[in-house]
């Protein structure tokens, strides 16, 4: 369980969020929309701390955040994120990618870290490649092993940040299929995202935002049914 | 007898000497970039240190004050030629009444002095790493410093081979100014020779010779080098040379 309370961030030339409380719940699959400029990956990016907010609390299960290691640390290694640019470590195979958080964070041994890499490579059907190097794999591929890089940590919470937006057309279909079985799964998610059809089909629930606010955060069926706002509705009809 | 015949003459009767300039040239050049490496992965990480608001004073501080430390030694061996350094070092060290050898005392000055300029190249391999890096190693639970040693320096060093390939070269070249100290590489030798033969002209071309072969041998062995890393290696042109 993630909360969040009374956050704003301020980047020094206007206000990027403003006021924000909301709770995410385990084994919900919330889906963050938005035009750009609405705060929605700097909210994300909040809740683990790669953002300080300006003020307000990010609490996750129990532990209120702070800019202190240990306490970053040891909330970070159970909520994984996905980056819209993937981020792999280019020096290392698409196994080492996966084994080093797990062997380094988790102090898991060698063989115990081996297993489960191969495992979330598994998962997401890129156990084939496992010994290629970043520079060799295509940009959905890339991201299919961001994703079991973070799978392997065993995470209770994982958030994706605009997974697809760096992806050419052909490759966001893999990506957003991966997603989907994670999300049968229920997984706890947290996904920024534009992609309505794939959010309309896995989301529990929306947020909307706008202009560093939530405008709406509804049941996903209800939201698509009938979004409330005027913003909603032209961002949806926008998106077709 | 010809410019080319003395050339000759003074080589037959003078490589035992040159060879023996080029070995040492060789070791502290050689010695002096792997051990400047090291000292600069010392210099540079001191610098990387992350200082978050969360920690104890006493660590924040020290932190702070290793790493103003480390760019106050890469600016004064930056910003002050070796010749002088090596002045200081070997007549500081001899008036505290420290005894050290003219080798040591010149290879210690250019394994400082590499450090200084290898810190810099490093600090700049480093800041060409995009910082999503960071923020993927961190996003993990990685503490800052395992982001450091095992996502960043990696990647960093990796880029930085061709410009410590680079160092290389221009330490087989600078380490000439240590003759002043009396070091016995190949210029104190060439210098040797040109005074017992009068011949200097012939002399220093000679030695000029040693190097120009020396630097394109080792320009090649770079090559090789580089390319086990997948890197393109120094050359010699005018390019390469504004890396340093």
């Amino acid at each position: 369980m993630i909360h969040v309370k009374d956050v704003t961030k301020d980047f020094g030339d206007g206000n990027v969020l403003n006021d924000i409380n909301l709770t995410f719940n385990d084994h919900e699959i919330t889906v963050i929309m938005g035009p750009s400029g609405s705060g929605k990956s700097t909210l994300l990016r909040c809740l683990n701390y790669l953002e300080v907010p300006t003020n307000g609390t990010i609490t996750v299960q129990d532990t209120v955040l702070k800019e202190d290691p240990k306490v970053l640390e040891s909330v970070r290694k159970k909520v994984a994120m996905v980056f819209q640019s993937f981020y792999l470590f280019n020096h290392l195979t698409a196994l080492k990618n996966c084994t080093l958080a797990p062997r380094r964070v988790l102090k898991l041994s060698d063989t115990d870290a081996l297993n489960r890499a191969e495992d979330s490579l598994s998962e997401v059907g890129m156990a084939a490649f496992k010994n290629r190097k970043p520079s060799h794999l295509s940009g959905g591929q890339k991201q299919r092993v961001a994703i079991a890089r973070s799978l392997a940590m065993h995470p209770d919470v994982l958030l994706f940040d605009e997974p697809t937006s760096a992806l050419d057309p052909e490759n966001v279909g893999e990506v957003l299929q991966t997603m989907t079985s994670l999300a049968k799964k229920k997984m706890t998610m947290i996904i920024v995202t534009h992609e309505m059809q794939f959010a309309k089909r896995i989301a529990d629930r929306v947020i909307f935002m706008d202009q560093g606010s939530v405008i709406e955060d509804r049941p996903a069926k209800d939201f698509f049914a009938a979004p409330a706002s005027k913003k909603a509705q032209a961002f949806l009809a926008h998106l077709g | 007898m010809t410019f080319l015949g003395r050339l000759w003459t003074l080589f037959v009767s003078g490589y035992p000497l040159l060879l023996e300039g080029l070995q040492t040239t060789l070791l502290l050049a050689v010695i002096g970039t792997i051990a400047g490496l090291f000292i600069a992965l010392l210099l540079i990480t001191v610098q990387s240190f992350h200082v978050m608001p969360g920690e104890p004073l006493v660590t924040r501080a020290s932190k702070r004050l290793s790493a103003r430390l480390s760019k106050i030694y890469v600016a004064f061996f930056r910003g002050t030629p070796m010749l002088v350094q090596a002045m200081v070092f070997y007549y500081g060290l001899n008036q505290m009444g420290v005894r050290i050898g003219f080798f040591a005392a010149g290879l210690i000055v250019v394994s400082l002095n590499t450090a200084a300029y290898l810190t810099e190249v490093l600090k700049a391999g480093l800041n060409s790493l995009d910082v999503g890096q960071t923020e993927a190693s961190l996003s993990l639970g990685m503490s800052h410093f395992q982001t450091y040693v095992r996502v960043l320096l990696p990647q960093a060093l990796k880029n930085m081979v061709p410009a410590i390939g680079n160092e290389l070269i221009v330490n087989i070249k600078d380490t000439a100014v240590l003759s002043v100290i009396g070091v016995g590489e190949l210029f104190y030798m060439g210098r040797a020779i040109a005074s017992t033969t009068y011949r200097y002209t012939e002399a220093f071309i000679l030695v000029s010779l040693v190097y120009l072969v020396t630097v394109l041998i080792a320009v090649e062995v770079l090559k090789r080098v580089a390319a086990l890393f997948g890197k393109e290696a120094p050359r010699l042109t005018s390019q390469s040379e504004g890396l340093v």
